[in-house]
């Protein structure tokens, strides 16, 4: 399977009374992205703003961060199962519009989400300060349960993004890239001689709120399963997780998967990167064998050499983690695993709620603990209303001088787990 | 075989009239814990992870595990070593679910009920029965 990824890099997003991309820059007609969002009748109100890099502007509670993609050529449409139909993607023309970010936010649960700073200490932990990113804040209408409306923000989302990748259908790309996998056989004709190494993602599924779909399925009830490794570049993974913004994976992560991206980058060189293998975090702790179980045969199935497995959440996922590299480890295939730590506030207490002598080759994505201290900007995109109750966040977060003191649990994508983060021992 | 669910949340202690079995324990994540760690030492088998969820301990009162409803003459490990981890990883979060207003908590109970509920459906499928 092969996909050619164009990506137009987004100069900038104005307000117009016209939807348009030209000349890199993102035109946008508030009501008609209205009309989009309030075609669900459980959001109550939407209003839109921009955050560019290096604003003094904070976002908060966010929600999703998506980045707006279409299909140019080659079967189905982005995000198969939620927008488009479920034919299988992967393969054709993508094209994104790179540099920009959709980011949803407002208040969906009591606890809330996460937060983006565009400049100051925190923009340095978010890989989200970095793009030019359009604001969608939503509000419910009365009554509605919370999981009936993330539902409804999660989709708005989608839709939002996918009228703004539409834009990119007939402008000539930046920069262009391709990404090929091979079938079994003939892969492993051609690169006979290089290691069979796949990706195990493991996708947060343990219930309302810690959603992820696959094609449209709620990840819980799936089996371990196999994707060609650009599947997921075309939006056939994305998140319906509120919970955990540190280390959690927003849709635009699934569709720019640090891991998948740094294999491609390998394969046919150093490694023959065969295949981009899901499984689940379920909570049901025979879920978890029966996940595991299979995981590993799959691997040993596609005669791998090495695993790279990332992890997303922390606690009972740990658990999923162990049991994933046990198994895999078991069978003759080396393994790395990517997590991220709760070591305390002091990093002194043990960072895993589980482990093992197998898990012998770890990367880690940071200590979500660390306390950071965070200035205060000059201008809030969403609403502080909900900050001293975001994980990670305290009755006594909310300083006098409008600085914020907290854990790098609340910023979006500080600890992630696939790598898509600032933090570095480099 | 059978299971029941240990619960401190009022949201699934409200289930045990649609068939489950809800035994109420006192006190927040802890005290759930604390009872559990009973349960184990007295032969029954834990069907959920106690760290579920990613709403850290400390940041939500509530907490519901799932329990094998027989006991076996012996302990079993893996639930023993589980429960235990579980216990020392709450000392990694301060305590703030104190502060919390109505709705928040109304908002974490139906959390936690959620992701039993998963285990419920689960367990129905593995062909257990509710005590």
């Amino acid at each position: 399977m092969k996909l050619t990824l164009g990506k137009i890099h987004i100069q900038d997003i104005v307000f117009s009374d016209e939807t348009k991309l030209e000349n890199g820059v993102v035109h946008i007609d508030p009501s008609q992205l209205e009309r989009k969002v309030l075609e669900d009748d459980k959001i109550a109100t939407v209003s839109f703003d921009v955050a560019k890099p290096g604003e003094s502007v904070r976002i908060t509670p966010v929600k999703d961060v998506i980045e707006p993609r279409v299909k140019v050529e080659g079967p189905g449409g982005i995000f198969p199962g939620m927008i488009a139909g479920v034919d299988t993607v992967g393969s054709g023309r993508t094209h994104a519009l790179a540099g920009m970010a959709l980011v949803t936010a407002g208040p969906i649960v009591g606890f809330q989400e996460g937060i983006i700073d565009m400049s100051g200490l925190g923009a340095r932990y978010t890989p989200f300060s970095q793009t030019i990113n359009l604001v969608m804040v939503c509000t419910p209408r009365e009554g509605i349960e919370a999981h009936e409306y993330e539902r409804a923000v999660r989709m708005a989302g989608f839709r939002v993004a996918t009228l703004l990748g539409e834009l990119g259908r007939n402008v000539e790309p930046d920069e262009v890239r391709e990404f090929e996998t091979l079938d079994f056989v003939e892969g492993l004709h051609q690169f006979h001689d290089l290691p069979r190494v796949g990706y195990v993602q493991m996708l947060q599924s343990q219930g309302l709120l810690h959603d992820t779909y696959v094609y449209g399925v709620d990840a819980k009830k799936i089996m371990p399963t196999v994707l060609y490794p650009t599947e997921s570049m075309d939006g056939a993974i994305v998140s319906g997780n509120c919970v955990s913004a540190c280390d959690k994976n927003p849709t635009y992560i699934h569709l720019n998967n640090s891991v998948i991206d740094d294999l491609y980058a390998e394969h046919g060189r150093t490694l023959n990167f065969v295949a981009h293998i899901i499984t689940n975090e379920n909570v049901y702790l025979a879920d978890k064998e029966r996940s595991s179980n299979q995981t590993a045969k799959l691997c040993r199935m596609l005669g791998l050499d090495g695993v790279v497995i990332s992890q997303e959440g922390f606690g009972n996922p740990d658990t999923d983690l162990i049991m994933n590299c046990k198994k895999i480890e078991a069978e003759g295939i080396k393994t790395v695993i990517i997590t991220d730590e709760y070591a305390g506030r002091d990093g002194r207490s043990q960072s895993l709620a589980d482990a093992d002598a197998a898990a012998d080759a770890v990367v880690t994505g940071g200590n979500a603990n660390q306390v950071v201290t965070l200035p205060k900007m000059d201008k809030v995109i969403g609403t502080l209303d909900y900050v001293n109750k975001i994980a990670g966040a305290s009755a006594e977060t909310l300083q006098e001088d409008g600085s914020l003191v907290v854990e790098l649990q609340v910023i979006t994508g500080a600890t992630n787990e696939v790598g898509f983060n600032t933090l570095s021992a480099r | 075989m059978g299971f029941f669910v240990l619960t401190n949340n009022p949201m699934v202690h409200e289930r045990a009239a649609s068939g489950i079995e809800v035994v109420f324990a006192a006190g927040g994540i802890k005290g759930v814990f604390e009872c559990a760690a009973r349960y184990i030492a007295d032969g029954h088998r834990l069907l959920t992870h106690p760290l579920s969820g990613s709403v850290k301990p400390g940041e939500t009162p509530y907490k519901s595990v799932l329990l094998a409803g027989e006991a076996s003459p012996a302990m079993d490990d893996a639930s023993a070593r589980l429960i235990s981890e579980a216990f020392a990883a709450c000392d990694k979060f301060a305590e703030r679910s104190a502060f919390w207003p109505a709705h928040t908590l109304r908002d974490l109970q139906m959390i936690d009920l959620s992701l039993i509920e998963g285990a419920l459906e689960s367990a129905r499928c593995d062909g257990m029965q509710a005590q």
